[in-house]
């Protein structure tokens, strides 16, 4: 029998109820209401990335409804995803002010590094919420790293308690800018996760954080791309809104990273 | 019906055992099923046979998690229906993709000192599981004691699959290690 097959039959030996719960929060077992907000994420402490965060120490920006400040973790954080208490461990902490409601917004991207940059391009054809790039080979670590993610937030998820989380990546100096009604933040992150089984190599990403104070939605740009293509979509992205109005309760969870994963 | 009140019918030999078994882990069984075979017609094969074999196995047993005690039979029932297919140079589903993936984590059996035992490997899984974060448990579980698809996993959690692709690509290094560790494998 191969190795593999002896792992998978090993899987037997899995207490039952962890398989329950595991079996419930597929929905196997139980009828569970889908996410009202698909693409939103509530994400774990494996994952390679996050968002952008705080080492401008809290900063109220006070320019429209929503304000946003960032400080130092650790801290953990526990949420209900699928039934299930979670707890998700945050070396920073985004968090926000404002309003319980938004308007949502899709986007559009309007440059790119390359001509097939996207995949799949369809995806980022349009208006969208979400776009990725083509993968990227890194010689160093032998892995395919995410060039590019571009996907929106929103402010109205974060409030009275909820925060965006960093873990998992260390931001290095953060650069605000303000283009036109929008903030942006620009940093590169390294990452606390090695990605060798040697522990010995640590990607750095590259993130631009776009913060609407007004109309509270955040767009993080970010991957393993370099910093002057990923500013580069961020500046020619086409925001507007969908018409449709974003509430906290549409959220399972006031918790939520902005994250690059390998491909 | 609650889940006790069922296995007492199996107790009792009443037919009603199956129905009410069908009815409420009918969908549960099948998705199992399914996920490894890739096939409806032998999904449900499979299903028909647990009950079968759940029929058989109460009395004596009185399994204290039916859907564990179930899902169980299922998918050996369709691991076995799968391993017979491709015998035959058939297959599909989302097993060879995962035997793909997993297929770093035990070095080759070849060698008789390293070979295990299977109850020694099912213990190691179990404590490596239960090590785990809650939500890395759900992840790891699902798709590989379900089988599921890693877009299912990613429209449960609400992300990306290469989110979900990320995170099961660092529990098999976890696991690597882990059985290295154990020295398991």
């Amino acid at each position: 029998m191969l190795n593999a097959e002896r792992l998978l039959d090993a899987m037997q030996g899995v207490r039952p109820e962890k398989v329950e719960k595991a079996a419930r929060f597929l929905g196997y077992t139980e009828q569970v209401q889908p996410r009202r907000r698909g693409h939103r994420r509530l994400w774990s402490s494996l994952l390679v990335a996050a968002i952008l965060i705080s080492l401008f120490t809290a900063t109220a920006y006070a320019l429209g409804l929503f304000q946003m400040s960032g400080r130092r973790g650790p801290e953990h954080f526990t949420a209900q995803i699928g039934g299930q208490n979670v707890q998700w461990p945050g070396e920073y902490i985004f968090e926000f002010e404002g309003p319980e409601e938004c308007p949502e917004v899709h986007f559009q991207v309007t440059w790119s590094p390359s001509a097939d940059y996207w995949h799949p391009a369809e995806l980022a054809e349009g208006w969208t919420n979400l776009a990725e790039g083509q993968p990227i080979y890194n010689e160093e670590s032998g892995i395919y790293t995410a060039s590019c993610v571009v996907d929106v937030m929103y402010a109205s998820q974060f409030v009275d308690g909820g925060a965006m989380i960093l873990t998992g990546f260390q931001p290095q100096q953060i650069t605000q800018e303000t283009w036109g009604e929008v903030q942006v933040y620009k940093f590169q992150a390294k990452a606390t996760h090695a990605v060798d089984a040697a522990q010995t190599q640590f990607l750095t990403g590259n993130f631009v954080i776009l913060f609407h104070p007004e109309q509270g939605w955040i767009i993080g740009v970010r991957g393993y791309d370099s910093m002057e293509n990923l500013a580069g979509i961020a500046r020619g992205l086409k925001v507007e809104s969908t018409g449709n109005t974003i509430r906290r309760s549409d959220f399972e969870s006031p918790y939520d990273f902005c994250d690059i994963y390998m491909g | 019906m609650e889940d006790s009140e069922i296995v007492d019918l199996y107790w009792q030999r009443s037919d009603r055992a199956i129905r009410e078994t069908e009815q409420k882990y009918g969908r549960y069984c099948h998705r199992i099923a399914y996920n490894i075979c890739a096939n409806n017609e032998d999904a449900e094969e499979c299903v028909n046979d647990t009950w079968l074999r759940a029929w058989n196995a109460m009395p004596t047993q009185r399994p204290a998690t039916l859907s564990g005690f179930l899902g169980a039979i299922t998918r050996n029932l369709a691991l076995d229906h799968y391993r017979s297919k491709r015998s035959r140079k058939r297959g599909g589903g989302e097993i060879p993709l995962a035997l793909e993936e997993l297929g770093d984590c035990l070095s080759s059996p070849s060698d008789p000192e390293q070979a295990l035992e299977a109850r020694e490997l099912e213990q190691a899984i179990s404590r490596f599981v239960d090590g785990l974060p809650e939500t890395e448990q759900l992840i790891f579980l699902s798709r590989y004691w379900f089988l599921a698809p890693v877009a299912e996993i990613a429209a449960r959690l609400g992300c990306t699959q290469g989110k979900v692709k990320t995170s099961l690509f660092r529990l098999r290094q976890k696991l690597r290690l882990y059985l290295q560790e154990e020295n398991l494998c």
